[in-house]
Order: C-alpha cells, then structure tokens, then sequence
C-alpha cells in the first residue's frame, strides 16, 4: 500500500503518517529521513522528530538523495519525510542529480514499493502563496508539484492533514477522484 | 460556470480538461479578454486578472461581462492568499483583488473544486 501525506508547515501530518504507520504495522518501522542537518536550527528539528517517533518503534535511515538506490528489508514498513526535502536535495546538493529530478525521485518511490509492504510518503504543501520566485524556486515548485501528483496516481490513499485534521482526498474513508460529478 | 481553485502546479487544468467537455481553452496569462467571451475554458484567471490590473483596468467590472456572456465557462484559478504579504504594493492589490474576485465567482458557480496533488474535491 501507498499512501501521500500532504500539508502545510507545522500542520500535523507527520503525527498523522506516523500513525498511519503504526496502524499499519505493530512491530519494527523504517523511517527514511531526508533532511542533511546543517545547522543548529535543522539539528533541533530532527531533535524533536526523533523525540516524536521515540516509542514508535522507527528504525532511522538516512537518505538524502539517491533513492532510486535504497535497499530496505523486504515487506517493511516504511515512512518517508519529506518529499520536499528529498527534491531539494536531489536538485541543489552535491551528490544530487540536478537534472530529471522528478523522473529519479519517482523511480526512488517505485524502488521503495517493490521491496515494502507499505510505503508512506510526507510532502508539504507550499503552492499557494501567490508569491512569483526566482526561476529557480519556481522550477523547484513545478518539480515538486509534479512529483506529488504521480505519487498521489500511484498512491492508494491521499490525506491532506490541516491542523491535525485529516481530509482524505483519495482512498477508502475518502471520496473518489473526481468527487462529486 | 464552474470554478477550480487550489496551489499552483497542482494539476487544476488537467482536472478540467478530463472532467469538463473542453474544445477552446484561453490562457488568461496571453488571451485577450474577447477570448474569454467564448472559451469553453479560462486557465489561470489570476494572470488574465494582472494583466488587467498592470494595464490600469479594473477586471472587477470586466469579470461581469465574460460572465454574462459565457455563463457554461470552466474557470480554473490558483490560490494565492496563503503566504506573507508580499513586499510589493502591486502584489499585495493583485492578491486581494484576485481573492476577492474567486469569493464572487465562487457564490455564482454552479460548482467549486479544489485541486490538491491532481485530485479535485468538491467543496461548494
């Protein structure tokens, strides 16, 4: 199963994908984390990721980029988070690909899924600010954008999470694509 | 008229194209406003609506038009009310007008989706 969490900073939703996880399985976890820390503000918010999956049962990988490499015990389950990290680094870092990031990315989700039982994969959702960036910061955006999408056709089930609440957008408790019509 | 609002590059005029009968589509960043009389399809009404507010015209007058005159049309809008206020005083006006417009066609849309990662869900 593959499920797409999406939200806002600060919105919930890992909570949420954790959840999801531990619903999904009682016992041993993998999280794959993505973000390099590089400072003492991104170290704090590892901090209190870590904190947050203590109990959980979470084993901690770490992948900044290469997914598409990743090799994870067979019929795990797995969260990623976040997508919008992984892009970041795929595009911007050294070892990144910087080119086709959308194509890797989404062979790095397909990689996960044939060797998990369960993928759950984060993203943030910094569409709708109205602001128009630099080229480089809308590219990032497009890339993004694209990804979530063909993960949200892959996926099984879809929730965007807004201060806690989760809506699902795709899946069983959730309306069909198209709803409505 | 049916409205598609939601973040951009999250797939709203794919939405419309395969779930609305679509032959002419204006892009509201290039079409001149005629177009939009008759397009069974207006894409990214905010940049129709800058063009209009940077040409020194007010698209709240205008908007009545098009809708008098195409009133089957699909629109699809992004969302852009949910960031910082934006540093510059054209940017700031854009947005609200922008926002204020999407409240209006929203109340006279027979319905509204929003596009959240390429799936639409129906809030109004």
């Amino acid at each position: 199963m593959l499920i797409e969490v999406i939200g806002g900073s600060g919105s919930g939703k890992s909570e949420f994908a954790e959840g999801k996880c531990m619903e999904l399985c009682a016992g041993e976890k993998i999280y794959i984390a993505t973000m390099e820390p590089y400072d003492e503000e991104s170290k704090k918010r590892v901090e209190r990721h870590r904190k947050m999956r203590a109990g959980k049962e979470f084993v901690t990988m770490e992948v900044y980029t290469g997914l598409e490499q990743a090799v994870i015990r067979k019929g795990a389950t797995v969260l990623l988070e976040c997508m919008s990290n992984l892009t970041a680094n795929e595009m911007y870092s050294p070892s990144g690909r910087k080119e086709h990031t959308g194509h890797w990315i989404l062979k790095g989700i397909r990689n996960l899924c044939s060797q998990a039982e369960h993928v759950v994969v984060v993203t943030n959702q910094v569409f709708s600010d109205g602001i128009e960036y630099d080229r480089g910061t809308m590219e990032y955006l497009q890339v993004l954008g694209e990804i979530n999408r063909q993960i949200a056709q892959m996926a099984d089930q879809v929730y965007e999470v807004i201060h806690g609440i989760p809506l699902a957008l795709k899946g069983p408790d959730g309306e069909k694509e198209g709803a409505g019509l | 008229m049916v409205l598609i609002t939601g973040g951009v590059y999250q797939g709203k005029e794919e939405f419309a194209r395969e779930h609305f009968q679509i032959k002419t589509g204006a892009d509201g960043g290039r079409a001149k406003t005629e177009e939009l009389y008759q397009a069974d399809l207006i894409a990214d009404l905010h940049l129709w609506i800058r063009g209009e507010l940077r040409a020194g015209r007010d698209p709240r007058e205008e908007i009545g038009k098009i809708l008098e005159k195409n009133p089957d049309v699909v629109i699809t809008v992004a969302e852009l009310g949910c960031g910082i206020v934006p540093a510059e005083a054209f940017d700031r006006n854009w947005r609200e007008v922008t926002g204020r417009i999407c409240c209006l066609l929203a109340q006279k849309a027979r319905a509204v989706y929003r596009v959240t990662c390429g799936i639409g869900t129906k809030i109004a």
